[in-house]
């Protein structure tokens, strides 16, 4: 039976996934923009002379920050919840609307383009949350409702929040759930939808006491036996959690995940849990999303101690090195077994920390442009670096991950392969294939630069359409990413090249060398690439190859570079710049088309920082912007 | 009597208020060398000018131009060199202070808790200081280089406020100094708060003044016109709220504007509010312009509120208009309330307005 089920997600989310697909399904149009008369203010992305310029500030955010989390409403609003303007040392109680300001047509067009942020209820009253939070979740409940979830008031040593608090979307107001209390309050988690519209919380850190006993000395004599002198310390700590628990929506209560027709705690396999990881769904052994049987597949990340040898860590913030295990492997969770089950085919080349990210390249079309079932069960792993101290170090190569099933056994026989390739001289640590660039919005152009790596960035997925033969057009799923910071240690391991944020964003096409409907035109015509030629059943079912196109734009950000500003030679449009945006969070908003997640999307950058390593440092400004997709590819 | 339309009428008290703001700023200038006068802007551009893009492969590692916090340009002050005026003793706290919050990429564990003890006992510190220290916050304020520890020397300065007009200078010099530069939104927004603190009369004046200004930026204009609506003095400002309400082309400025009539919370100003919630375009101003309204809580307000809550498209906006009835809260509120309710079209509006009646 088709049902909504877990979409892709990013930390906490689900329902974005679960919107998108039933507007698609549905084929609605955003509650707000129901009627294609009401949408975006047109914006261009080439200035009159020509010249691609796709980003564009919004009015400025009422309170710029990172650490922040951001979700869709249903009405297409985006609202932002949290964060921090002040290093993690102390955390936000507001939130924020992002209103691209629809406009009719006919009507005068609003006093900004690109959008406006909302920061008072429908009774003009400041949003504010009851609890000051980072490091939490949000996610749309089927009543609309946004539940936050988990989160902390600082990284040092603040306990976790164990109340949730529910955004009502019509009045704008939180309320404190006065009876959900989470059993294990926990930061660094995922959130994401159960087929019965249930929530679950996986893994994240939680706050416990470690109790250490400390030997002082011994005592001899004095008509005693004698003996250790011991003291104890009480050292607060925070633990990775192997638990998941579980958000009745219709009970507004918490409770532990428990293995079916148990009362045996569902654990994650992992030993010792798994916090700061990445969470993605995928489709299972029916091929097809949104349905009973989809995956929800955990990746990246790290453990930290609860006692041992290994040193505890002792507060939140960024984990020192030392004290925490990276994390390469990958565990699925199975709602119809209710199990988290280890993955042993497939492991990441590297760890990856401070915000991977991961996505579906079935989240807008189950199907190949050549009609084969399975684009939902191949998914894409970026971002993220080793969290290696004073010298970390950005994973450079991003990892696509194919999913097949036997049908028998757990998560329907579950067999994961990484994608690889023959090593090639254009490898440069990404995906083989061609790093292209998109020129003024194209046609793409060979790179001869390597594509920089990205951590504390942010990424999403959305759809886009390919003209498979001439006047037949098939819908897809690309995915941009954005904003973040490039670092890398020298060879000999002793100094860290801050290359400050990564300007231009690019886009992972899966699909790359179909042809794109511009390429029609073009003479000579690009060779179209046949995905029956790269398929193998077993290791890579879909063919994908796919590449990175980055784009001839950059973000515009502080005084260190001018809104728009072409800084990039034309041959590697690519360039590491001082942009100063990290802690970014990604959105596609609807475009000119008034409708959601079509090809006209547009994605909105919310918040970041301006300091890699200074734990975010002061906050952008701008603090948002809206990039317009190329639409010529 | 305040004008509610045209041009803002200041009251006399506020005009003496004003001019000895002036005069005391003059006064001080002549008094007191111009403190070494940050200048970010400038550095910061000049810095982006000898900039370049740095290119290359990984193992070919390009030495940048470290990334520069927007505080960079401001000179870092020393102990050992302290400029006439300042008070060394808390000079010599403070610098203690910020050592022990400095932040590294590779800080230990034991040095951020350390931190987070030293952030609270600086505020602390700051909390129990005089207006005396004014002059020695103020000069340290304008050198710090760490944007952290300059918010907690500016709400200390918003502190002493109430206890001196000297503070209102010291943040005016700032906010003056930092306004314009680039990338600092952020901290301009805490300027404007800790302004909020203040509480004084020149604080009340300068605020304003502000706030007429057509050469204040609009999102500057948005954070003064919330700080004058969490002064005492507010309602002296009605005029002028209700003239940005009105007039300003931003729609956060008139959004906000609206909300602090809603503090104000003035009979005189329901005409202006219903006759702006008509004309304005923004769902969102409107809402508030109605929740302002229903602050005000007076029954004369009622048939307009019915016919927006009876007629208007926007099912958002008849909900606010719906809840303002509700705030007047009169039986005749009540009586309106029910046969909105009974017409509402939309269903989720029409389950929340039941619920309201029947708290009523």
């Amino acid at each position: 039976m088709k049902q909504s089920f877990i979409g892709f997600s990013f930390r906490g989310a689900g329902w974005l996934g679960l919107l998108a697909v039933a507007c698609l399904a549905l084929a609605c149009k955003g509650s707000q923009s129901a009627n294609t008369t009401f949408g975006a203010p047109p914006l261009s992305d080439r200035t009159e002379a020509g010249v691609y310029k796709p980003y564009f500030a919004t009015a400025e955010m009422h309170t710029p920050r990172y650490l922040h989390e951001v979700i869709r409403l249903k009405t297409g609003l985006i609202f932002v919840t949290g964060g921090s303007d002040e290093r993690g040392f102390a955390s936000l109680d507001s939130a924020e609307i992002f209103d691209e300001v629809q406009v009719k047509k006919g009507e005068r067009r609003p006093d900004t383009l690109s959008g406006t942020w909302i920061d008072t209820d429908f009774e003009g009253n400041a949003i504010i949350l009851e609890f000051s939070r980072m490091w939490h979740t949000s996610s749309i409940l089927p009543d609309d409702k946004v539940i936050i979830i988990g989160g902390a008031a600082n990284w040092i040593q603040s306990r976790p929040v164990e109340r949730v608090e529910v955004f009502d979307p019509e009045t704008r107001v939180f309320e404190t759930l006065k009876d959900a209390k989470m059993v294990l309050p926990r930061i660094r988690h995922s959130s994401n939808f159960l087929p019965d519209g249930n929530i679950l919380v996986s893994g994240g850190q939680f706050f416990d006491v470690f109790t250490d006993v400390q030997n002082q000395g011994n005592i001899t004599g004095g008509g005693f036996g004698g003996g250790a002198i011991t003291i104890q310390i009480r050292i607060t700590i925070f633990p990775s959690t192997d638990s998941a628990e579980v958000f009745n929506f219709r009970e507004l209560t918490f409770t532990r995940l428990t293995e079916p027709e148990s009362t045996r705690p569902s654990n994650l396999s992992s030993s010792r849990g798994r916090a700061g990881h990445a969470a993605v769904s995928i489709a299972g052994f029916d091929s097809t999303l949104r349905t009973e049987d989809d995956l929800l597949v955990l990746v990246g990340g790290f453990q930290t101690p609860k006692t041992g040898t290994i040193v505890p860590q002792v507060t939140i913030a960024r984990p020192p090195a030392g004290t925490l295990t990276l994390l390469k492997n990958l565990e699925v969770f199975d709602p119809t077994s209710g199990l988290f089950i280890q993955i042993g085919t497939a492991f990441l080349l590297g760890p990856r920390v401070n915000d991977p990210q991961a996505a579906n390249f079935g989240v807008f079309n189950d199907r190949s442009p050549d009609n084969q079932l399975g684009m939902g069960n191949v998914f894409l792993v970026a971002q993220g670096d080793d969290n290696a101290t004073a010298c970390f170090n950005t994973m450079i190569q991003d990892e696509v991950f194919a999913a097949t099933f036997t049908g028998f056994g757990p998560a329907f026989g579950l067999t994961m392969n990484r994608i690889s390739y023959p090593a090639s001289a254009t490898e440069n640590g990404h995906l083989p294939g061609i790093e292209a660039t998109v020129a003024n919005g194209g046609p793409e152009i060979p790179m001869t630069n390597f594509n920089p790596g990205r951590t504390m960035a942010g990424m999403v997925a959305l759809p886009r359409s390919v003209e498979t033969r001439p006047g037949q057009f098939a819908t897809s799923t690309w995915v941009y990413a954005g904003s973040g910071v490039h670092t890398w240690c020298t060879p000999a391991g002793l100094a860290t090249y801050f290359d400050g944020t990564v300007a231009a964003g690019v886009i992972f096409d899966p699909l790359y060398r179909l042809i794109p409907a511009a390429d029609f035109t073009q003479n000579p015509r690009p060779n179209a690439r046949d995905l029956t030629a790269t398929r193998d059943p077993t290791t890579n079912p879909m063919g994908i190859v796919g590449t990175y196109l980055a784009l001839d734009g950059k973000l515009p950000t502080t005084d260190r570079i001018g809104f728009g500003d072409t800084l990039f030679p034309p041959a590697a449009t690519w360039a590491i710049v001082i942009a100063h945006r990290v802690w970014v969070e990604l959105i596609a908003l609807a475009g000119e088309d008034g409708i959601h997640d079509s090809v006209d999307d547009r994605v909105l950058h919310v918040g970041g920082g301006q300091e890699p390593d200074g734990s975010g440092g002061e906050p952008s400004a701008p603090s948002s912007e809206v990039l317009i997709m190329p639409r010529s590819l | 009597m305040l004008k509610t339309a045209g041009p803002i009428v200041i009251p006399i008290t506020c005009g003496v208020g004003l001019i000895a703001l002036f005069v005391f700023l003059l006064l001080r200038n002549a008094d007191e060398p111009k403190p070494v006068a940050p200048a970010p802007k400038q550095a910061a551009s000049e810095s982006a000018n000898a900039w370049e893009i740095p290119l290359g492969s990984p193992t070919e590692p390009v030495q940048s131009t470290p990334p520069q916090p927007a505080g960079a340009g401001l000179e870092r002050w020393t102990l050992d060199n302290l400029p006439a005026g300042w008070n060394p003793q808390v000079a010599e706290h403070l610098a203690g202070f910020f050592a022990r919050m400095e932040m590294t990429p590779d800080i230990s564990q034991e040095r951020l808790i350390d931190l987070a003890k030293a952030r609270e006992e600086i505020a602390d510190y700051l909390k129990s200081l005089g207006p005396e220290a004014i002059p020695t916050l103020s000069k340290i304020l304008r050198v710090e280089t760490d944007f952290v520890n300059r918010r907690f020397l500016l709400y200390a300065l918003g502190d002493l406020g109430p206890k001196s007009e000297d503070a209102t200078i010291a943040l005016l010099d700032f906010y003056t100094a930092r306004k314009d530069v680039p990338g600092s939104r952020s901290e301009v927004n805490h300027i404007v708060d800790a302004m909020k603190r203040l509480k004084n009369d020149t604080a009340y004046q300068m605020m304003g003044s502000f706030i007429d200004d057509q050469a204040t930026s609009p999102e500057d204009c948005d954070k003064f016109i919330q700080a004058l609506s969490e002064h005492p003095r507010r309602e002296e400002s009605e005029g002028r709220f209700i003239e940005k309400m009105r007039a300003h082309s931003d729609r956060s400025v008139r959004n906000h504007a609206a909300q602090a009539l809603g503090k104000v919370k003035s009979k005189n100003s329901l005409g202006d509010l219903m006759a702006q919630c008509d004309r304005e375009e923004a769902w969102h101003v409107r809402q508030t312009i109605l929740g302002t309204i229903g602050k005000i809580g007076d029954a004369s307000a009622l048939p307009y509120l019915e016919r927006v809550a009876r007629t208007d498209e926007d099912s958002r906006v008849r909900l606010s208009a719906a809840s303002a009835i509700r705030r007047i809260g009169t039986p005749r509120a009540k009586k309106i309330l029910a046969s909105v309710q009974a017409e509402e079209r939309d269903p989720k509006n029409r389950d929340r307005f039941q619920g309201w009646l029947e708290e009523m």
